[in-house]
């Protein structure tokens, strides 16, 4: 982990954009979540997280950093206590934790494992039914032709993966919150 | 499984994946407005469905950031930037064009043409051998000949696109598209001409534009800064009609409403992000919205609407429909 940001970091102080979009990919979700927990504010926190992205690339050769996500989440903490700051908007800054990496939005992660363990728990055909329709956005006819199977089938197989989920989906993020 | 009342998960799973009849559509409508219990199933289905869609949506935001962020850190404007001050310090003619055509189109045959196509979310700027910057929207095409002709200058656009042209006395410049044509007589213009909506929209922003109905400019109008004017693909006519103030939204990613109504909140919203989406009550078209967005998703600014005058959304067949709590 840490020898791949590295890595990483020394394409990216070449100025490879490829680096820089895999940097970005791997971290952006986990940074959007984070500023939005400080700032409160998902525009706000785009424009932070932009900021921060934006100021890594325009740096990227004097960048000196070891492992990428600590430095980034310490770098979108910072940038979101100054739009905080900045805009006067009501936080008391003290009560935030300095860095409270290690459990950012454990929550949202937790549902997506949980929606996600879900869906693989689905018989394999139904699966990949419900994830070309929902996933893809392929329509049903396009489904059926892929597979070979009829509208009819793909229908009934849709409505199965969404009634499981539904049943499921409940109780299910009610344990991964008991267990943790 | 309270399955009595409420809907068949197949059923959820076709309105949900838009594949829905319409008379399923239209009894789903019916007791939507009708029936609390059932708006309530609704509900959860809603929320499997969304949460199950969680990490596309994910991927999704992440994509029109990285694109977002790339226009500011490779930005060709930025490179411009010069060259822009100086095309508006001469007061150089400046185009605003964007256009929507059916995608398939053909060439002129004698042109050696250039062809850029805009695919994925990135939008494209170029600049013309005249100095005619161009920014071309997703999913457009833009082709234009290597060298411009000594008395004319002339485009084919396929979709959307924002033009700045300069100024070329004896060298008119020309934007065509299957319907119509547009000649810039010094101005800043925008032209909309989306496939599935019943007519094509010219507005000016700044100067004149000469519009012509038909390539051969049968029928012709001449539009002054602030006006508009749609061509109606039904009857082939052009009709006056005012500027939208938000009508370059799909470039510059900030929308402004003052006292507006929601009906042309919700009519600005479709224009801008290319989706559908009605209100259930007249009331609520009744409703004046204040505030601005910048650069913010579609769902974002939806998610505002709902959230500021307690409306709950709900999508029936791809298209977003507010409805009262």
């Amino acid at each position: 982990m840490g020898n791949a940001d590295q890595e990483l970091m020394q394409r990216l102080a070449q100025g490879d954009a490829g680096a820089f979009e895999t940097v970005f990919r791997t971290h952006y979700t986990l940074l959007l979540r984070y500023a939005c927990k400080i700032t409160g504010d998902k525009a706000a926190a785009e424009d932070v997280v932009q900021l921060v992205f934006a100021n890594i690339w325009e740096g990227r050769k004097r960048l000196e950093v070891k492992q990428l996500k600590p430095y980034l989440l310490r770098a979108t903490h910072n940038k979101s206590l100054t739009f905080l700051m900045q805009h006067q908007r009501q936080a008391s800054l003290e009560l935030l934790p300095p860095l409270a990496e290690e459990e950012v939005d454990e929550v949202d992660e937790q549902r997506e494992e949980v929606v996600r363990l879900l869906i693989d728990a689905l018989p394999e055909q139904r699966r990949r039914i419900f994830k070309m329709s929902r996933l893809d956005g392929l329509k049903y006819r396009e489904i059926a032709t892929q597979l070979g199977l009829s509208v009819k089938t793909v229908e009934a197989q849709m409505g199965k993966a969404l009634q499981f989920l539904r049943s499921s989906l409940p109780q299910a993020l009610k344990n991964s919150e008991v267990s943790d | 499984m309270k399955q009595t009342t409420g809907i068949d998960a197949a059923l959820a799973a076709r309105l949900l994946a838009g594949e829905a009849s319409e008379s399923e559509k239209e009894r789903h409508r019916n007791r939507l407005a009708g029936d609390a219990d059932y708006r309530s199933d609704w509900a959860q289905w809603l929320w499997v469905w969304d949460a199950a869609g969680t990490e596309e949506a994910e991927r999704r935001d992440c994509d029109v950031a990285w694109t977002r962020l790339q226009r500011k850190t490779h930005s060709p404007l930025f490179l411009l930037k010069g060259r822009t001050l100086a095309l508006s310090l001469a007061a150089a003619a400046v185009l605003l064009l964007a256009l929507l055509l059916p995608l398939l189109w053909t060439p002129a045959a004698n042109q050696p043409e250039l062809l850029v196509t805009a695919g994925g979310d990135e939008i494209q700027e170029l600049v013309l051998e005249d100095g005619t910057r161009v920014s071309l929207n997703t999913n457009s095409r833009l082709s234009y000949p290597e060298e411009f002709g000594p008395h004319e200058r002339r485009v084919f656009l396929s979709g959307e696109a924002w033009f700045e042209v300069e100024a070329q006395g004896g060298r008119p410049f020309y934007v065509e598209t299957d319907e119509l044509l547009v000649k810039v007589v010094g101005t800043a213009f925008n032209v909309r001409s989306w496939p599935e909506s019943a007519g094509v929209s010219v507005e000016v922003g700044s100067g004149r534009v000469e519009v012509h109905a038909g390539l051969e400019g049968a029928e012709h109008v001449l539009l002054q800064k602030g006006e508009g004017l749609v061509f109606h693909r039904g009857t082939q006519h052009l009709e006056h009609v005012p500027l939208n103030p938000n009508y370059l939204a799909w470039k510059t990613g900030q929308l402004y409403f003052e006292d507006t109504p929601l009906s042309e909140v919700l009519q600005t919203l479709e224009r801008t992000y290319r989706r559908p989406i009605t209100a259930d009550h007249p009331s609520i078209f009744e409703e004046k919205l204040g505030g601005s967005f910048s650069h913010q998703s579609f769902e974002y600014v939806v998610e505002v609407l709902c959230a500021t005058f307690q409306l709950e959304q709900s999508t029936v067949n791809g298209v977003v429909v507010l409805s009262r709590q």
